[in-house]
């Protein structure tokens, strides 16, 4: 569930950035939160002339090892992507993919999608704060810092045009009221010619057990 | 008779500012439409200069800042890169994710404790050894 929402933080991210799209190239995140860490991974499955796939991947470690696919499929205005019209998620690669509910897109309780959603380079340019020097796990470079509020959640989050296409370098979320909005995603490394691992043509109806376990129904 | 002549002198000169500032007018309006598209160029090239001069304030201020990490430290400006060779970033055939595979400290780590679990149960078997040696 936690995790889920995170995809609608990267999206934002994409969503705002327009850079020319190249398939197989993506970054490699840390995300570090009281409930543990995890691995992320987003980069674009594919790109067509009015469609672009974007594949994220999240993985936990030790005992309780978890893996899961998302990929999510935007509709292309001239190279930059306005609308999620469709959702799959994975969780044993054994199996097919499942089909995303768009309940699914919506699920997050502070920053939406729509905050983000159609945003020009001169709306996100109010919540800029100042050119600095991030250092994260992948090195250190030059970012703009950016400051979002929105129903008690704080986002500071710094993005640089290196990081093509995900464009963002480090991202700290705050909140006093919802303990599961504090986290800090740092970028690990840039990746190029990756391959993704859900195929949409051999995609399935969600089933329950995966309803639960994304939080749409309960047990 | 001397005032009816000085008023016709004066309405004659009204006259003539009248008829002069219509001819005037529209040179005067067309002037001064000169003058303001001219203040607006030049205000717009004075908005281009300060654009200009803020993106080159924004470009120095982040070359101070890489020359400001470079002067402090060995690390590099810049960032990895990994190519996947189109493999996908959690092979789904691995039993392990990398986060739980071992490092080469981990694993002599691990050889270390298992050598001494051995080295106990050999001290152990030897006790029992002797215990079921010994002569009561």
């Amino acid at each position: 569930m936690m995790i889920t929402k995170f995809v609608l933080f990267f999206i934002l991210f994409i969503l705002i950035c327009s850079f020319k799209f190249q398939k197989g190239t993506g970054a490699q995140y840390e995300l570090t939160s009281k409930e543990g860490n995890a691995d992320l991974s987003i980069y674009v499955g594919d790109v067509s002339d009015h469609n672009m796939a974007v594949e994220f991947y999240f993985g936990t470690g030790g005992v309780l090892a978890s893996h899961m696919w998302q990929q999510f499929d935007f509709e292309l205005k001239g190279s930059s992507p306005v609308k999620i019209e469709k959702g799959y998620v994975l969780f044993d690669p054994t199996e097919a993919p499942e089909v995303m509910p768009k309940k699914l897109f919506k699920l997050n309780k502070g920053l939406q999608v729509e905050d983000f959603l159609f945003v020009s380079h001169g709306q996100i340019k109010k919540d800029f704060v100042a050119d600095e020097l991030v250092e994260v796990p992948a090195g250190s470079i030059v970012a703009k810092h950016y400051k979002k509020h929105a129903n008690g959640q704080v986002v500071d989050f710094w993005i640089a045009d290196e990081v093509k296409p995900v464009g963002l370098i480090k991202l700290v979320s705050k909140s006093k009221t919802n303990a599961s909005s504090n986290y800090t995603i740092e970028l690990k490394t840039l990746l190029t010619n990756v391959r993704p691992v859900i195929n949409p043509g051999k995609a399935k109806v969600m089933s329950k057990e995966s309803k639960i376990k994304m939080g749409l129904i309960q047990e | 008779m001397d005032l009816i002549k000085e008023r016709k002198q004066q309405a004659s000169n009204m006259l003539r500012v009248l008829v002069l500032c219509l001819l005037l007018a529209p040179a005067v309006g067309n002037a001064k439409l000169r003058y303001y598209h001219k203040t607006d160029k030049l205000e717009e090239q004075v908005a281009e200069l300060y654009k200009a001069m803020n993106e080159l304030q924004q470009e120095v201020d982040q070359l101070k800042l890489e020359v400001k990490a470079l002067k402090k430290g060995s690390k590099k400006v810049g960032l990895k890169v990994k190519d996947m060779n189109h493999q996908s970033v959690h092979e789904p055939s691995r039993s392990i994710s990398s986060s739980q595979s071992l490092s080469a400290e981990e694993a002599n780590d691990m050889m270390e404790k298992i050598k001494q679990i051995k080295n106990r149960q050999q001290e152990s078997q030897k006790i029992i050894d002797q215990i079921m040696n010994d002569d009561y």
